[in-house]
């Protein structure tokens, strides 16, 4: 009879893998993580207004062009914007810094030859008439790192 | 029967040894793709700045990211290691190294400020599939046994599906407590559900990504959302109904997939493991999917036999 025969192994095998995954939600300080978690998706109340961020490049025009994320170093929306929230969140050195790397991105690409500087910015929205009205659902906005494209310009 | 002959039955039923086997090579087949397509997140990652590098699981073992090529070479080696697993050769061994590659890699992708919550059942599964019997039919390690009986159903194969559709019940009964625990009843009034929504699509169209428009225009609609709200607790807190088996499990299972629809129509979040279905296979008979598929190619065989004699 082999170990995996062993109503002992089946039973222990049961009781650590479910100890695991309730572990986080149980724990008197519950915290989500990988591959353990608490499984928050979608529980939190945001609320009608919340702050986003946002990167436009500024053409010679005047129009801004907003910026996809694969300029902000990752193909995933959600993981450009966490490395830009921390980059605004850890100050104005960083932010400016990732602004830098973002124009470098913007200056090698020449769909947007036209692009004079690029602005990080936050926004305070109304998100709910955000789709119907941005303009107007923009309550605020903030400057946080402004850099120019290329040297020449 | 006794009180602990009941419970023991439940988590130890007498499964085939297909069943088992279908999980693995479905759930390690879709591993192995998803693996392989992580070179692409990953690759951001290898000019990632140091001070964004929170490691996640396993990975906080390292104390710093690894280098490019190492972790190209982890994605390679996890993608690699899914083969033998989903084939079922030297399972006792290749079982666990594959599910343990698939949680490192998916750990590091965690590991960078953003943890990405469609990634949990899968490594989970793969986790407990390592565990058990997995290879005892349809694999290579079968093969090598040509002349031995083919293996009676035995409990030996029923824990392991039993805890694989624990694991899934478990995670979607958690998500149901977060969201009563964090916004008590509020979520149940659809407002919770709605701002998510639409926050979401905002900050996807505010950094110029794809969003829904369906979720655009819902979102100034609320009470539309609100039975969605409800059913989706009602829906995760109703989990363990499947473990029931038969017309629940289905029934719940049509439901969970359609829940991940819906949050695909409204918030163009796609969570490939429940959405192909591979999520919820333990809770049906995936076996006899297989099963078709073998027999519809031996009838194409006989076909091409019968027609060539023919000629």
């Amino acid at each position: 009879m082999g170990v995996l025969d062993s109503r002992l192994f089946a039973y222990c095998a049961i009781a650590l893998v479910l100890g695991a995954v309730v572990s986080p939600a149980i724990s008197s300080r519950p915290k989500d993580g990988f591959p353990l978690s608490t499984y928050p998706m979608f529980a939190k109340n945001r609320g009608r207004e919340a702050t986003i961020s946002r990167v436009v490049a500024m053409q010679g025009t005047g129009e801004r062009v907003v910026l996809a994320p694969r300029y902000l170093g990752s193909r995933d929306v959600l993981q450009a914007e966490s490395t830009l929230n921390r980059a605004i969140g850890a100050g104005e050195p960083r932010a400016s810094e990732m602004c830098q790397q973002i124009a470098a991105r913007v200056e090698a690409e020449p769909d947007l030859a036209g692009a004079r500087e690029v602005l990080v910015l936050r926004l305070k929205v109304d998100i709910i008439e955000w789709f119907r009205d941005e303009k107007a659902a923009t309550l605020d906005e903030k400057i946080v790192a402004q850099c120019p494209v290329g040297a020449r310009k | 029967m006794s009180v602990l002959g009941v419970i023991d039955r439940f988590f130890r039923p007498a499964h085939p040894a297909k069943r088992l086997a279908a999980l693995r090579i479905l759930i390690g087949g879709f591993g192995g793709f998803y693996a392989a397509g992580l070179a692409i997140p990953l690759s951001s990652f290898a000019r990632a700045r140091p001070n964004d590098f929170s490691p996640m699981g396993p990975v906080a073992l390292l104390s710093t990211q690894l280098p490019g090529w190492a972790l190209y070479a982890c994605v390679a080696f996890a993608a690699l290691a899914s083969v033998p697993f989903t084939l079922g050769w030297r399972f006792r061994v290749t079982g666990p190294i594959f599910a343990a590659a698939f949680v490192w890699i998916a750990s590091y992708r965690s590991s960078f400020g953003m943890l990405f919550h469609t990634e949990n059942l899968l490594a989970l599964h793969l986790v407990v599939l390592s565990l058990g019997d997995a290879s005892a039919v349809w694999s290579l390690d079968a093969a090598r046994r040509p002349n031995a009986e083919p293996p009676a159903d035995a409990p030996r194969f029923g824990w392991t599906v039993r805890l694989l559709s624990l694991v899934t019940v478990t995670t979607y009964v958690l998500a149901g407590i977060a969201k009563l625990r964090t916004t008590g009843g509020a979520w149940l009034s659809g407002d919770v559900l709605t701002h998510q929504i639409a926050y979401d699509n905002v900050r996807k169209a505010a950094l110029g990504d794809a969003y829904s428009p369906i979720g655009g225009f819902v979102v100034r609609h609320p009470w539309a959302l609100r039975p969605l709200a409800i059913l989706s607790v009602l829906l995760e807190l109703g989990a363990p109904v499947a473990l029931v088996g038969g017309r629940p499990a289905k029934a719940w299972a049509a439901a969970a997939w359609s829940f991940h629809a819906g949050v695909f129509a409204l918030m163009a979040i796609f969570f490939p493991y429940p959405m192909l279905g591979v999520a919820f296979l333990s809770l049906l008979a995936p076996e006899r999917m297989i099963e078709k598929a073998i027999e519809l190619r031996e009838r194409r065989r006989a076909r091409r036999a019968a027609a060539s004699n023919a000629a």
